[in-house]
C-alpha cells in the first residue's frame, strides 16, 4: 500500500486539502494504523508549534490612536520646491564664489608694483661701478616720496 | 475616514501580532504597523485604489519586518524586557520566550514569515497572499518548515510535548 506524504497530511490537518484529497487520506488513515498515528502527532505538532509562538505576543493589546500626518499629502510637492530652493541657494553660492575669486584676482593684478626706474646722477667716473652713490626714491600709489638713506 | 477607521481598527491587532511575533520587540512592532498604516492611508488620501487591504497590509508589514531584520545589524538592541519578571513563572516564560525567538532566528525570513503567519490561523490562501508565495507551494513549504523549526525548538530544548 502506497502510504500518503507527510504534506498532503498537514494540508488535510489544516483544512487545505481538496474534497479528493481529503477523501484519499481519510480511506488510507482508516486502514493504516501508521498514517493515522503520523497524523495525529502532526496534528499535535501543528498546534504545539502555534502555541509557542503565540506565547511570543501578549494578549492584550491596545489598539492607539492613528497620528497621520496632515502635511504628508503635498509631501512630493513640498519636495520639487525644497529641491528647487535648494538648487537656486547652490548656484548662487556658486556664483558668489567665482565673483570672489575673479575679483581677489583682479585686485591682486591692480596692486601689482610698477617699477619706474631713472638714472639722473652723472656718473662719476673715478669710481668702479660698484662704488657709484645711488640714491633711490620711492614715490607710491598716494604720491608719497620715501628717500632711501 | 469611517472606511479607514474601521480597516485600522479591523487589522491592528492582527497586523501589530504579526510584527511583534517577527521582530520580538513591542516599540519596533508598534512603529512598523504605524508605518504601514501611514502608508496606507498616504495612498487612500493620493486616489490610489488599494483592492484587498488586509492582504496589502499584511504584505507591506512583513517585508518592512524583513527589512527590519536587515537592518538590525546596524543598531545594537539594549535587551530591555518587556515583561517584567516578577517572580519564577515570569522568568520561565521569559525564558521560554527566549527559546522560542532564538528558534525563529534560525530560519530564514521567508520560512519565519510563513510560521509566523500560520500560527495566527490564516488559511494558505491568506498565506500565499499576504506573501507572495504559489498557493500550490504553501502546503509543501509549510509541512517542511514545521519540521525544521519543530527541531530548531527541540534543540533549544524547549518542551513541545
Amino acid at each position: 500500500m502506497n502510504c500518503i506524504k507527510t504534506d498532503l497530511i498537514q494540508k488535510y490537518i489544516d483544512r487545505a486539502a481538496t474534497v479528493k484529497e481529503a477523501d484519499t487520506v481519510e480511506k488510507h488513515i482508516a486502514v493504516c494504523r501508521e498514517c493515522s498515528a503520523r497524523l495525529t502527532e502532526l496534528r499535535h505538532r501543528a498546534d504545539e508549534v502555534k502555541k509557542a509562538l503565540n506565547i511570543l505576543v501578549n494578549n492584550e493589546v491596545s489598539i492607539p490612536g492613528f497620528i497621520a500626518s496632515v502635511g504628508k499629502t503635498k509631501t512630493r510637492e513640498a519636495k520639487r520646491i525644497k529641491r528647487y530652493v535648494f538648487s537656486l541657494f547652490a548656484a548662487s553660492v556658486l556664483i558668489f564664489l567665482v565673483m570672489a575669486i575673479v575679483i581677489t584676482l583682479n585686485t591682486r593684478t591692480q596692486q601689482q608694483m610698477v617699477v619706474v626706474h631713472t638714472v639722473d646722477r652723472e656718473i662719476n667716473a673715478n669710481h668702479t661701478v660698484t662704488e657709484q652713490l645711488v640714491e633711490i626714491n620711492i614715490i607710491d600709489a598716494n604720491g608719497k616720496v620715501t628717500t632711501s638713506p | 475616514m469611517t472606511d479607514f477607521q474601521s480597516i485600522y481598527n479591523g487589522n491592528y491587532n492582527k497586523l501589530f501580532r504579526v510584527a511583534m511575533k517577527m521582530v520580538g520587540n513591542s516599540d519596533s512592532a508598534r512603529d512598523i504597523v504605524h508605518d504601514v498604516f501611514v502608508q496606507f492611508y498616504n495612498r487612500e488620501t493620493e486616489g490610489h485604489l488599494i483592492l484587498y487591504p488586509s492582504s496589502w497590509l499584511y504584505r507591506v508589514v512583513i517585508n518592512k519586518c524583513m527589512d527590519f531584520h536587515k537592518h538590525a545589524a546596524k543598531f545594537q538592541t539594549i535587551m530591555l524586557s518587556d515583561h517584567e519578571s516578577a517572580d519564577d513563572t515570569d522568568d520561565l516564560k521569559e525564558h521560554r520566550i527566549t527559546m522560542v525567538q532564538a528558534a525563529l532566528s534560525s530560519l530564514n525570513p521567508h520560512e519565519r514569515a510563513l510560521m509566523v503567519l500560520y500560527s495566527e490561523g490564516m488559511s494558505y490562501k491568506e498565506i500565499a497572499e499576504s506573501t507572495g508565495m504559489r498557493f500550490s507551494s504553501v502546503g509543501k513549504t509549510l509541512s517542511r518548515t514545521l519540521e525544521k523549526l519543530e527541531n530548531e525548538l527541540k534543540k533549544q530544548k524547549y518542551e513541545l510535548y
